[in-house]
């Protein structure tokens, strides 16, 4: 099937008024869940699950996708105001955004951030249309050795997201790795620092990761301080983007936009790489690097661009492989099974309607999500206008419950709490926890295929050398690396100019 | 008279709870019946659990909910079922990874198999699929038993993690047959599926639903299925059985049961509308688009066969020398 | 004697090379080979990592010239706002939403509620509302509103 005529089956599957309605009820609800911390897409969709017998398949799966992306996209909206990302993706979201927050540039941020997605969500649908039947070959090249060399390629990537120096980052990599080792071992079911704890044996949960290290901690450090928390300006103007927001922006959503679409491919991995991939990017190209971290406004279009490209050109391996990106996506495809539709290499072929309705469907989602933020977003601001000692009460309850939801068990937020501690720690020693909290989430995908490697290799560590194409994401990697270093700086530089980063009073 | 009087009291008195009983389950359910499924949303067991609790809601006009209490390879939603309370509002949806594998390949697990549950009614089943990737010249279980043993350590089969019936059905195969293979475990089917498809591993067992894409595209070939019957997705592929290893026949299924010492009429009355629900227009097709077959045991029919299907992997554990740690 | 001028790099050492130790301390058995690796072959790699990574990083903060300093830890708002959190943990399947919920407001609104007792008040009446609605009511998550 060529190019235009996938498109004009897309749209007109998705332009009908039943799939047009169900595309919008998904990214209200969508975004209404994202927004409260501690309801995720995962509860939600799984509620609404037998709603969608009595539906289409294709419609249950417009509102399903709507939820999944309204929710991510929501997810932004409170790493921007809160500093606490709902979602892996929006980790590197918090970095600039929130400190642009802080300068009561929270408008502009969330505007630019929904700007970015909508671009991002177009051109990924492009595409996608255009080379889709032959993107769907790629993944099944990909082995453990290839994931294993993209995955040391992510953390390398991550020690360039914040100014720590660079054996800061590498401990707090090696920390992430730690705490994402808890759990069940893959490999010989032996559990692994789970102190004969029930919620631990399947692994340190994301949501309780994120709402210790972010949310608990930030509670805490706004209580400590003496000073009454700077009232967030709402003034029109910080409402709108700039002229110089739209000129810094333009390139960063571009580049953003063809990484995330590249790495949507990788299946399983790619969402969750591409925003701080792009992060990374960005500032390495940035022409004042310094500026991130403190409000730079590339920081947060340029993943948030990559994220979305990402989430959409990755439906090609979910349904074409049936490898789902996280727990959301896993609950999609069960969904799909149940309308009789099995993921797989025929989906594209046997129900192109439905495939291609989808992803068209995401385009048009993107735009009401647009039209539905933009409106709100002087309501966030004007929330953030409230009394912090107001505020956070029902943020920390809803984290909790939320930790709690994921599994039922009161110990997540025990453990929760323990990782507010160590926040605090990090916090008051200047080392900023994106890299820590990315190698969490790592951490299963870097072990256990550097495990399957080596069974399957017999133990021989030169697979990753002999085979070319973990050798050409290493070799890229260490060309990233060289230019790094050569362009900026070496770490005793970084230890001597440590005192040039202290943190902004808060 | 007096006499008289007293023991029709007595009587009543001796009756009177059983009438309650009889009262209470004509009645049941009066509040909402929540359904445990022991793994996160989205698998095949949350899947057909979700199917059956629509319809006896339905039936029932009493919202059926379904809850998710997954970890620890299921044990944790079992044992959750196990110790809650008997009377009919918390009931348990669970696989054969759960009831039969689980307590096979684990030292201890905090429940008893069969004793702390009532063993309502089974619900379907799925056979494994010997499947090995295209690009081998494997067509019959002769060629793949000739291949591996021309072969020793060097094939790999991708399993849907360890101490899963998907594990030890390969690990008991190569025990049996006298292979040596290694085990590539992965966390989930499609994963598995994919890296034989694309040649990183030899071969994987698996329910239909997860490979029959791949068979269909000609990237895996089904050799047998592991089910006492073909699987109606697979018509042409012959049973392991039928291949000439009759031991290594298992069925995998799903079931409804409930924490031991609930009434009798409830059971019963849950047992009904189950097999209604089994019976319902356009059930077996449903199933069978997801790799199911219908599988209807009821009560001790059921129980019995969960015994046996757990003393047959609990010989299997042992053979292969594998064991689970854990709390 | 020699004063510590890098002192935030010097205590991140201190606290790598500890997380190290207890990481290698209860360290999962076996460790296994490199063609089979037990459950503690990662975890191994990664504490010995901390540990060094956590020794170059004190002997950096030592030699460094950068001066660096550390904010004291807050330790009023720290231990009230953890201790309502912990407590809320441990009562949420006791006791229920409304009790354990009061605990947490109680402890992280700690420096208010003698204060403003009516204010701290109203904001337990809010929350508890809120989530009542949105996840027992609206998500039915499986917890009780009283014990």
């Amino acid at each position: 099937m060529d190019f235009l005529q996938s498109l004009l089956m897309g749209f007109s599957v998705a332009m009908t008024p039943e799939n047009l309605l169900f595309c919008l009820v998904g990214a209200t609800v969508g975004t209404a869940v994202g927004v409260l911390p501690g309801i995720g897409p995962v509860t939600t969709i799984a509620m609404l699950i037998p709603l969608t017998f009595h539906m289409p398949a294709i419609g249950s799966l417009i509102m399903l996708a709507g939820i999944y992306y309204g929710a991510n996209h929501a997810g932004s909206t409170t790493a921007i105001m809160l500093n606490m990302p709902g979602e892996p993706s929006s980790v590197v979201v918090c970095l600039d955004g929130y400190p642009l927050a802080k300068k009561g540039r929270a408008g502009a941020a969330l505007a630019m951030s929904a700007v970015s997605s909508f671009v991002a969500g177009c051109v990924a649908f492009m595409i996608v249309a255009a080379l889709s039947p032959q993107l769907s070959h790629i993944a099944l090249a990909f082995g453990p050795t290839e994931y294993f060399a993209t995955i040391v390629m992510a953390l390398i990537m991550a020690s360039i997201l914040t100014d720590d120096s660079l054996l800061t980052t590498l401990g707090m990599c090696m920390i992430g790795l730690l705490i994402g080792s808890i759990g069940t071992d893959l490999t010989t079911g032996d559990e692994r620092y789970a102190f004969g704890i029930p919620s631990l044996s399947d692994g340190a949960n994301f949501v309780a990761v994120a709402v210790g290290l972010y949310a608990f901690t930030e509670i805490i450090e706004y209580s400590g301080t003496t000073a009454i928390r700077q009232k967030m300006s709402f003034s029109f103007r910080g409402l709108v983007p700039s002229r110089d927001d739209l000129a810094r922006s333009w390139k960063p959503i571009m580049r953003g936009t063809a990484l995330g679409s590249a790495f949507g491919i990788f299946p399983g991995t790619g969402p969750m790489l591409s925003s701080f991939v792009g992060y990374s990017m960005e500032k390495r190209l940035a022409d004042d690097p310094s500026r991130f971290g403190k409000g730079a406004i590339e920081g947060v279009v340029g993943p948030e661009a990559a994220a979305n490209a990402a989430a959409i050109t990755h439906f090609i391996p979910m349904l074409t492989l049936g490898i789902p990106a996280g727990a959301a996506m896993a609950i999609m495809l069960g969904a799909l099974q149940i309308q009789g539709i099995a993921p797989g290499p025929g989906v594209m072929t046997d129900h192109p309607a439905l495939f291609w309705g989808l992803i068209a469907s995401m385009w048009i989602g993107n735009l009401m999500l647009l039209v539905l933020n933009l409106p709100l977003i002087g309501l966030w601001v004007r929330l953030l206008g409230m009394p912090f000692h107001v505020l956070y009460p029902p943020i920390i309850a809803f984290s909790c419950i939320g930790v709690y939801s994921e599994q039922n068990s009161y110990f997540d937020i025990l453990f929760a709490a323990g990782l507010g501690l160590l926040g605090i720690l990090f916090r008051i020693l200047g080392a900023n926890p994106a890299p820590l909290i990315l190698s969490v989430v790592l951490e299963p995908l870097l072990e256990q295929n550097f495990r399957r490697a080596m069974i399957i290799g017999n133990g021989d560590v030169s697979v990753f050398l002999k085979n070319p194409i973990s050798l050409g994401i290493l070799l890229f990697t260490a060309a990233v690396m060289i230019y790094f270093k050569v362009k900026k700086k070496t770490i005793i530089d970084d230890v001597v100019n440590l005192d040039d980063k202290a943190r902004e009073p808060a | 008279m007096n006499r008289k009087l007293l023991r029709f009291l007595l009587a009543a008195f001796a009756f009177a709870p059983a009438a309650s009983t009889i009262a209470q389950t004509t009645d049941y359910p009066t509040q909402t019946v929540r359904v445990i499924v022991p793994y996160a949303p989205g698998g095949g067991t949350d899947i057909t659990a979700r199917i059956v609790a629509e319809l006896l809601s339905k039936e029932w006009g009493q919202s059926v909910i379904i809850e998710n209490r997954p970890g620890a390879a299921s044990q944790i939603g079992i044992d959750f079922v196990s110790k809650a309370k008997p009377d009919g509002y918390t009931l348990l949806w669970a696989s054969s990874d759960g009831l039969s594998v689980l307590p096979a390949v684990k030292a201890t697990v905090p429940y008893k198999i069969p004793g702390s549950f009532e063993f309502i009614s089974s619900f379907s089943s799925y056979p494994l699929v010997h499947s090995v990737s295209a690009k081998l010249p494997i067509t019959n279980m002769k060629e793949f038993v000739e291949y591996a043993k021309a072969h020793p350590g060097q094939m790999s089969y991708a399993s849907t993690g360890p101490g899963g019936g998907s594990h030890l059905q390969a690990a008991y195969i190569a025990k049996e047959l006298g292979l040596d293979l290694k085990h590539v475990p992965y966390d989930s089917g499609g994963p598995a599926s994919v890296a034989v498809a694309g040649g990183h591993a030899e071969f994987t067992e698996q329910g239909p639903s997860t490979v029959l894409p791949y068979i269909k595209a000609g990237t895996l070939r089904a050799i047998v299925v592991s089910g006492s019957k073909r699987a109606s997705a697979l018509p042409d592929v012959p049973t392991i059985a039928e291949a000439g290893y009759p031991n290594l026949t298992s069925d995998l299924y799903y079931g409804i049961l409930a924490p031991a010492g609930t009434p009798a009429a409830i059971v019963r009355k849950v047992r009904d509308d189950v097999q209604k629900a089994l019976k319902s227009p356009g059930m077996t097709e449903r199933l069978n688009s997801l790799g199911l077959e219908p599988f209807g045991l009821t009560g001790d029919e059921f129980r019995t066969f969960v015994v046996n299907d757990l003393n047959r992997w609990t010989k299997a554990a042992k053979a292969i020398d594998f064991r689970l740690s854990g709390p | 004697m020699l004063q510590i001028q890098n002192i935030r790099q010097f205590w991140l050492g201190v606290l790598f090379a500890v997380i190290g130790l207890i990481a290698l301390w209860e360290l999962p058995r076996p460790i296994g080979t490199l063609t089979a690796m037990g459950p503690g072959y990662f975890p191994m790699l990664l504490g010995i990592g901390l540990v060094l990574a956590g020794a170059a990083s004190v002997a950096v903060g030592i030699r460094s010239r950068a001066h660096t300093t550390v904010e004291p830890l807050s330790l009023v708002p720290t231990f009230f706002i953890i201790s309502g959190i912990v407590a809320m943990a441990l009562l949420i399947d006791r006791a229920g939403l409304a009790v354990s919920l009061l605990f947490m407001v109680l402890g992280t609104c700690y420096d208010r509620v003698l204060k403003h007792p009516l204010e701290v008040a109203l904001i337990y009446v809010a929350v508890l509302g809120m989530t009542w609605g949105v996840f027992i009511q609206l998500i039915k998550l499986p917890i009780k509103l009283f014990w």
